[in-house]
């Protein structure tokens, strides 16, 4: 697995890291190589061995077949401590704690590519650990445990609330998993104070039944998260963007960084398909796609320009080839003023392409009937407009839009017209699943900021809709005329 | 499958959520533009006693934007009482000593001249379940005796393969009512002990069965009084939303018929006051502005009079539960009793009266 993290956009393992982790631990009924087993087994994809007792032989040695296993699995696997051993054991990462290396020190010794981790009891560890280039922070103990034996004072859910405060106020953005001691009552408060996963370690190797407990933990954080999945994949993001427009490839790459979205659309027109993409040797690939690759961004190729379904379906293999990526924004507008999509041909290309295994984010009108229909044949997601296309004119289409959010059966993503972010906050407070912007972003004399404007304008409607915005009051009813008949 | 939805809700943790809502959850209900499942459950809550009034309003007024000052009027066409059911709350349920018949084609014709002369361009046929003499194929004969006098046919009869379905949409079967009885599924057993009736899954099953033939209208509902009301209207209400989402093409009734006295003798294990059934249908109503809401002969001609402005889409008029009731062997015993025993011109000219025109077919 290609894992390379980013440090300047400081939001890079957002999307990426696991919300659930857990850590191997030592005097328990399952030794540590069962343990990361079991967690495979069951679905973890983050987990950090954590062996107190053990000599450098024997770590080495579990280290080694543990990551054979994560390999197998497709998990994370995080050292904890024992720095020098992770390059020979191919570990994905090491965790250090605070008596340990600095990560400074940590990455000088193992560089760019290492995933490297923190414990944190205080703001001031945070701030430190991340101006030395740290890539997520541990938070803890929560409540007391056996587990560390050097305690630091335990922070409680107050300690969290008020950590994660501080953090957002200083704006510093860096992934936060809290651990010691959390229990299952406590994932939604935490969740809520903003940390972005849940270490477990008791917890699990106290359980009986592995798999079900880590499905029902796992569900309850993403719930908590407030994850969005459309098709294989998940997202935290909700604000989808796009590459077009932007005055340059260094001002878009910045600019989708700051906007924390997750799912990139790029014109297939505009990938150089000769020169292969993202899997290609850096400064082989397209200049367009260097730009776009983060861990935490997931590529959206979408077939702006063709007039057809034959053309579409034609452009999509070509994408899924020259991308590798089976997700696909169709888009079909024969007509080259307005850009209005072709609800017959989209209809057509949206079945061929699901039989061909795309997963389908069609682009069209606020049409409740053509949405109905399109799930019908099988499309992942709906993409409505607001209002014509680079119109920057908000959500003409609300009432049309309000009927599809409330018959659909697959995510709807309100694509085209949202020129402001209070469009955007719109959008989701109405339910609206996701928004997509592009123009709004790219054509702003300050993108970057804009883009960050966005991100907190989704967030915050989409925190609206979840927490029900109130509403205009009953008006009291005097006379009883049409129940008296009752009493 | 509505199956794979339903299995994820327990009973008794529904039960509990409904009746935690408050005052608060009703009145955010109440406010909503578009209401949600959460607001079904405040809005058919004991919380929501006290905003009665307010629900009729609302519940008045969206009724009339979707559907005008409009009655429809539909008559049950009783084809057989032979049953191999055993249902504790039913007439015709297998262990009941009564004469059984089922009309002969010529008998069938009798009978629609009887209706037709009432006024009716509608009709809802009607049988138990005997499924070697008034199976599928009695049933396609029996629409073609019926199909050329009548705009709009409906069928109350036991649940069919997709199959029998689709046989029976191309002889001319426009609707198809299958009511669930109760969703509590250990209570089911308990009601449906015999026959094929109590596989209570292939029940359930029956209104996706019925989407995918491509149905053009079907009624879902509950008997009220084997369960706890609220709950099985939740799951009803659920069960609908599921159905309007997969089956988008097909519209839906809700009925709701009480436990009223009969032959058999059950009594209700839980009560439902006139005003509890008045908030029923304005919960179901404020839900869905597009589902219509249907009402029996069962319910009392006061009771009647009242409910067609707060929602009821369609109800029956001069109804008779017994095969051959309107003109072969009008003196057989009834399936259920009828309390609003009125002629369909009486029911007309009340409706009249109200200031809605009664509509003698389903409205197209
Ligand atoms: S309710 Fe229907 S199935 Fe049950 S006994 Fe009566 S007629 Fe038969």
């Amino acid at each position: 697995m290609a894992y390379i993290p980013e440090r300047t956009g400081g939001s890079l393992l957002r999307g990426k890291i696991s919300g659930l982790n857990f850590i191997t631990k030592d005097d328990a009924p399952l030794n540590h190589l069962q343990q990361v087993e079991a967690a495979c087994r069951a679905g973890i994809r983050w987990i950090q061995l954590r062996m107190k007792l053990a000599d450098d032989m024997t770590f080495r040695e579990t280290a080694r077949a543990a990551r054979e296993i994560c390999e197998a699995w497709g998990c994370m696997l995080i050292l904890n401590d024992r720095v020098e051993l992770a390059a020979e054991v191919g570990a994905h990462g090491v965790h250090v704690g605070l008596q340990d290396m600095s990560v400074a020190a940590v990455r000088r010794l193992l560089g760019e590519e290492i995933i490297i981790g923190g414990t944190a009891n205080t703001v001031e560890d945070i701030r430190r650990h991340h101006e030395q280039g740290a890539d997520y922070i541990g938070l803890g103990p929560y409540r007391f445990t056996d587990t560390k034996k050097n305690l630091s004072p335990l922070l409680g859910l107050q300690g969290y609330r008020r950590i994660m405060t501080q953090l957002r106020e200083e704006g510093i953005e860096i992934p936060v998993v809290a651990i010691g001691g959390i229990e299952r009552g406590d994932i939604k408060a935490l969740i809520d104070a903003g940390v972005a996963g849940i270490a477990f370690s008791g917890l699990l190797v106290r359980a009986k039944d592995w798999e079900s407990t880590v499905r029902s933990l796992g569900q309850e954080i993403d719930d908590a998260r407030d994850m969005l999945t459309i098709g294989d994949k998940t997202f935290c993001s909700r604000l989808f963007t796009g590459t077009g427009k932007f005055g340059s490839s260094g001002v878009m790459e910045d600019a989708l960084l700051a906007s924390g979205s997750e799912l990139v659309t790029v014109a297939l027109r505009r990938v150089d398909v000769r020169k292969t993409g993202m899997t290609g040797p850096a400064g082989n690939g397209d200049d367009l796609l260097l730009h776009l690759r983060h861990p935490h961004m997931h590529l959206l190729p979408n077939t702006s320009g063709v007039r057809t379904a034959k053309e579409a379906v034609f452009a999509a293999e070509l994408a899924r080839e020259a991308l590798e990526t089976h997700w696909l924004k169709l888009e079909i507008h024969p007509d080259p003023r307005w850009l209005m999509p072709d609800p017959v041909e989209t209809l057509l290309a949206a079945e061929a392409l699901v039989k061909k295994g795309f997963v389908v984010l069609p682009y069209i009108h606020a049409d409740p009937v053509l949405c109905r229909r399109l799930e019908d044949v099988g499309v992942a997601a709906v993409m409505p407009l607001g209002s014509p296309i680079g119109s920057n004119k908000g959500l003409k289409t609300q009432d049309f839009l309000e009927i599809i959010i409330a018959q659909s059966r697959v995510p709807v993503v309100v694509d085209a017209g949202i020129g402001a972010p209070s469009d955007a906050a719109k959008a989701l407070e109405m339910g609206a699943d996701a928004v997509l912007v592009n123009t709004a972003i790219a054509a702003s004399p300050d993108a970057i900021r804009m883009a960050r404007a966005f991100r907190l304008a989704v967030e915050s409607g989409r925190m609206a809709y979840t927490a029900k915005l109130a509403l205009p009051s009953v008006e009291a009813v005097a006379s009883s005329p049409l129940t008296k008949f009752l009493e | 499958m509505f199956r794979a939805i339903f299995q994820q809700y327990e009973w008794a943790a529904v039960k509990q959520s409904i009746y935690d809502k408050t005052a608060a959850d009703v009145e955010r209900a109440l406010s909503r533009s578009h209401r949600d499942l959460e607001d079904f459950k405040a809005l058919i809550s004991p919380a929501a006693a006290p905003y009665l009034e307010t629900m009729a309003q609302i519940s008045h007024q969206l009724t009339i934007k979707r559907f005008g000052r409009i009655m429809q009027l539909y008559i049950p066409l009783y084809l057989s009482n032979e049953c191999q059911n055993i249902c504790t709350y039913c007439g015709f349920s297998y262990d009941n000593k009564i004469r059984r018949r089922t009309l002969s084609a010529g008998e069938l014709l009798t009978e629609v001249g009887a209706i037709r002369q009432m006024g009716y361009d509608h009709v809802l046929l009607v049988s138990g379940e005997a499924n070697q003499t008034v199976g599928t194929d009695y049933f396609v004969k029996a629409l073609q005796v019926v199909r050329p006098h009548f705009a709009h046919i409906a069928m109350e009869v036991q649940p069919l393969d997709q199959e029998d379905y689709e046989l029976l949409i191309g002889e001319g079967l426009h609707t198809v009512l299958v009511y669930q009885e109760t969703y509590h599924q250990e209570d089911y057993k308990l009601h449906h002990p015999k026959g094929k009736k109590s596989n209570f899954g292939y029940r359930l099953d029956t209104p996706d069965r019925l989407g995918q033939a491509g149905i053009y209208k079907m009624g879902l509902g509950v008997l009220i009084g084997l369960e706890d009301w609220r709950t099985d209207s939740f799951f009803t209400a659920l069960h609908l939303q599921y159905l309007e989402k997969t089956y988008w093409r097909t519209k839906y009734s809700i009925s709701f018929p009480r436990l009223r006295p009969h032959a058999g003798g059950l009594t209700p294990k839980v009560e439902m006051t006139d005003r509890e059934l008045i908030q029923l249908i304005c919960a179901y109503r404020l839900l869905d502005e597009e589902v219509e809401l249907s009402l029996s002969t069962r319910e009392s001609p006061v009771f009647r009079d009242h409910a067609i402005r707060l929602g009821i889409t369609s109800i029956s008029a001069g109804s008779r539960t017994n095969p051959g009731g309107y003109a072969v062997d009008p003196e057989s015993l009834e399936q259920f009793e009828i309390h609003d025993d009125r002629s369909p011109a009486l029911i007309a000219e009340m409706i009249r009266r109200q200031g809605y025109q009664p509509v003698w077919k389903d409205w197209q």
